[in-house]
């Protein structure tokens, strides 16, 4: 479990040498909706089958970005 | 990206000094990667032997294959944990097997996949303004079961 412990500045690293524009409201829509969801403990439900945390919010997170992204 | 690993694979293979630090080092190295190896076959009631064998010989493949780029050791993968668990608990311990070995097959397709698939596609439906929250939620996630394992509130099986 040590791996856990560096996993936030890691990826603080990665958005950082990536030079990602937290002001280009795409985005911050896009990183504000999976921060949300995934912490929130949000549940999406269809008859036996539930989504929920992390599984919801890389689904969301990618269907905003194609979304958004489209041309 | 600029990279953060301070010289190649190669050039610290080539570092065979015995000093303090490369000592001290490596015996990091060793606690940390043998017990993420273990845990898993400790936790699902597989042979800590075999995994250790294979995870060896998958290391040793992947560095003749990718010709000492990343110095990396393979372990055991977590994410098969919960299935493993899952198919114990109904059917049987060789029945959860030979998901694996299927499982194994399903990497290997998807790994010829990517030998057609053009990289800029991946980079366009994962971007970093993607990964990067993503990255940020499974440390957040997981950071009650990190104290929760620290202070001894939990034992391993709950994780899961």
């Amino acid at each position: 479990m040590k791996a856990i412990s560096i996993t936030v500045p890691i990826a603080i690293v990665t958005i950082v040498d990536h030079k990602v524009d937290f002001t280009d409201p795409k985005i911050l829509i896009t990183s504000a909706a999976m921060l949300v969801l995934g912490l929130g403990g949000a549940k999406f439900t269809v008859g036996n089958f539930e989504l929920s945390g992390l599984g919801l919010a890389k689904i969301i997170g990618i269907l905003l970005n194609l979304i958004f992204n489209f041309k | 990206m600029e990279t953060k690993i301070s010289g190649t694979l190669k050039e610290n293979l080539n570092d065979t000094n015995l000093n303090g630090k490369n000592i001290v080092m490596g015996l990091q190295h060793t606690f940390v990667m043998f017990g993420a190896t273990i845990l898993v076959p400790l936790l699902t009631g597989l042979e800590v032997g075999v995994t250790l064998f294979a995870s060896g010989v998958g290391t040793l493949l992947f560095h003749f294959i990718t010709k000492l780029k990343v110095p990396v050791f393979l372990g055991s993968s977590f994410a098969f944990i919960p299935p493993i668990v899952a198919i114990a608990k109904t059917g049987s311990l060789p029945e959860a097997l030979e998901g694996i070995v299927f499982a194994g097959l399903l990497y290997i397709i998807v790994a010829v996949l990517f030998k057609f698939v053009r990289v800029d596609i991946l980079h366009k439906i994962l971007p970093p303004q993607v990964t990067g929250p993503m990255i940020v939620l499974i440390g957040l996630i997981l950071a009650p079961v990190a104290i929760e394992n620290a202070n001894g509130t939990h034992s391993p099986q709950d994780i899961f």
